[in-house]
């Protein structure tokens, strides 16, 4: 499966500055987002964690978007990322 | 089946209990057309875009529209913009309900004359500790793409473009804006905290606004605080022992009563905020790499609020809203007789404006030395000040209005003219703060914090009024006797 993950609103500070990120995952057809959420923080960034996932979550303030749509809708952080699917991170912390 | 019944129990309830958002997948068409999907869970309803952006932009012109006094009259609404995604979405419903950008609602356009100011902060990123050369050039960039793209976009919708410098709050004298640059950077550094910092900041840009208005001829600005915001604000206000005040902060009234302050965003969530914002494909050019004034990880009694508040609603999205409505059942204390602080506008609690009557009298009777009756109270009243002011005897400069003076009235804030929260604030300095009028050249440093000079106004105005009331009520009573 193949994912594309955009950040913004400041996260992709954390994200080695870059907004647009594509992972792979050749033996998977599926995953849950909290695994994925897991796996990009151990994996993908380098300082301060805890600004992106908390408590195996996405962070309070973080607001996050499948596919162009509120998560809310699809069930928040217990949604089944699926191949192709598009999840936007933008971070509302301080940016009135 | 199950889902609906829990759905409307949440709603029913929510008055009173907060109750945990249920994680779990929500039908996907759109309630209202029950056509198209959805794209937002807007409070328990699923709802399409074109659903939802008609919904938001009826909400928000009631919001507006609440606080009309007369339907004939033009409706004259200044916006305060941040460059932030909520001000940027504001600026874009305002718009459209009243049909800018040449579209077909020009009737309603007659009735509202609307401008977009903008308070550049920009000269305060010396303040924030910003670490190499590069990283200010990059700001700098930013600003002013920030500030293109809030023209081009006030251009886009007909309405006026200003861009105030926050030095201005020092006069607006072209001839010595450097003075008055570096006299508000002197003044940021030496606030200890951060959290004084985004305090005065806030109070100046207001004030900053209300000036703008007051010249520009507009009766109302429009903020584009969501709800979020607010519900940090409260929070965070209460915490600061502004609490007698957090009424008024949703709808705030100035001290001049001829300027309202709104908030047309209360009711949106950031949620729904960046979600429109994102539809729009509008570009956020806010700066996101330093917070302004946050350098250390323990950030400010704001930033702590927003964190507590942001917990609170991801366990129920029922919080926020629940939090502003009660607070919308509390009494606003604004009347007629209230006082407003000379430094923020906020309403002075009942023991604030005793202090502020004992306070005057010991000034008038101090001024006219004949009368020897009130020195005790004089006495007494003068504990409320700092062991260093002298405000008894500054009442021999006030009637003098040469502006050189500025110097002599070193330490002479009337203390009782401010409300807790602001006379913590200057408590908060490495320095005791002056007053001065024009921004002094001399290049000492450390240099004391500098209020502006519409603190000194205000406060000077607030004493007057006050020893005016007093003389009326001696007069009023020899009358009787
Ligand atoms: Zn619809
Ligand atoms: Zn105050």
């Amino acid at each position: 499966m193949k994912v594309k993950i955009e950040m913004t609103g400041g996260l992709e500070i954390l994200f080695k500055n870059q907004k647009n990120h594509t992972y792979e995952f050749k033996d998977r057809d599926t995953m849950p987002l909290r695994e994925l959420v897991v796996w990009m923080r151990d994996t993908q960034i380098q300082e301060r964690p805890e600004l992106f996932v908390e408590d195996s979550t996405v962070r309070p303030g973080i607001l996050v978007l499948i596919n162009d749509a509120d998560w809310e809708l699809d069930g928040g952080i217990e949604y089944i990322v699926e191949d192709g699917d598009t999840l936007s991170f933008i971070s509302t912390l301080h940016g009135g | 089946m199950t889902d609906n019944n829990q759905l409307t129990c949440n709603t029913e309830d929510a008055g009173d209990n907060l109750i945990p958002t249920p994680k779990k997948a929500v039908k996907k068409t759109c309630v209202r057309c029950k056509e198209k999907p959805s794209i937002i869970l807007f409070r328990t309803d699923p709802m399409c875009w074109d659903c939802y952006h008609e919904m938001i932009i009826k909400k928000f012109k009631l919001n507006v529209t609440r606080f009309r006094d007369n339907k004939k009259d033009v409706e004259r609404l200044m916006l305060a913009v941040s460059g932030g995604v909520s001000s940027r979405v504001m600026m874009d419903l305002v718009s459209h309900f009243i049909g800018g950008n040449g579209s077909k609602g020009t009737k309603a356009k007659l009735f509202f004359k609307v401008c977009v100011v903008h308070i550049n902060i920009s000269c305060l990123d010396q303040v924030s500790g910003r670490a190499t050369e590069q990283d200010h050039l990059d700001h700098a960039q930013r600003q002013a793409n920030l500030v293109r793209s809030l023209e081009e976009a006030a251009q886009q919708y007909e309405f006026p473009f200003y861009n105030i410098p926050l030095e201005n709050i020092y006069g607006c004298d072209e001839s010595n804006k450097k003075e008055r640059q570096q006299m508000l950077i002197d003044s940021f550094t030496q606030f200890t905290s951060s959290t004084s910092k985004e305090d005065i900041l806030e109070h100046f840009r207001n004030q900053l606004l209300f000036e703008t208005a007051h010249s520009l001829g507009f009766n109302k600005i429009l903020f584009g605080t969501s709800s979020n915001r607010l519900a940090t604000r409260l929070l965070s206000s209460t915490s600061k022992g502004r609490g007698y005040n957090v009424p008024n902060e949703t709808n705030m009234v100035d001290q001049h009563k001829d300027i309202r302050f709104i908030q047309p965003m209360r009711d949106f969530l950031l949620k729904e905020i960046h979600i429109y914002h994102r539809k729009m494909s509008f570009i956020d050019y806010t700066n996101h790499n330093v917070l302004l004034f946050n350098n250390n990880s323990k950030g400010s009694i704001n930033a702590l609020c927003e964190k507590f508040i942001n917990h609170l609603q991801d366990i129920s999205n029922q919080t926020i809203h629940t939090l502003l409505r009660s607070v919308d059942k509390l009494v606003s204390p604004i009347d007629e007789n209230s006082v407003s602080c000379s430094i923020c506008c906020a309403n002075l609690s009942e023991q604030e404006i005793k202090q502020l009557e004992q306070y005057s009298l010991a000034l008038k009777s101090s001024s006219s030395s004949s009368t020897t009756t009130s020195t005790s109270s004089c006495k007494s009243s003068c504990n409320n000040c700092s062991a260093s002011s002298s405000c008894c005897s500054t009442n021999n400069n006030n009637n003098n209005n040469n502006n050189n003076n500025s110097i002599q009235l070193t330490n002479n804030i009337h203390k009782p003219t401010l409300c807790y929260s602001c006379n913590q604030l200057l408590r908060d300095v490495k320095q005791p703060p002056v007053l001065t009028v024009v921004p002094s050249d001399s290049t000492t440093t450390p240099t004391p914090p500098t209020l502006p000079i519409y603190v000194q106004k205000n406060s000077t105005v607030l004493l007057k009024s006050y020893q005016l009331r007093n003389e009326i009520k001696d007069f009023l009573l020899d009358d009787d006797e």
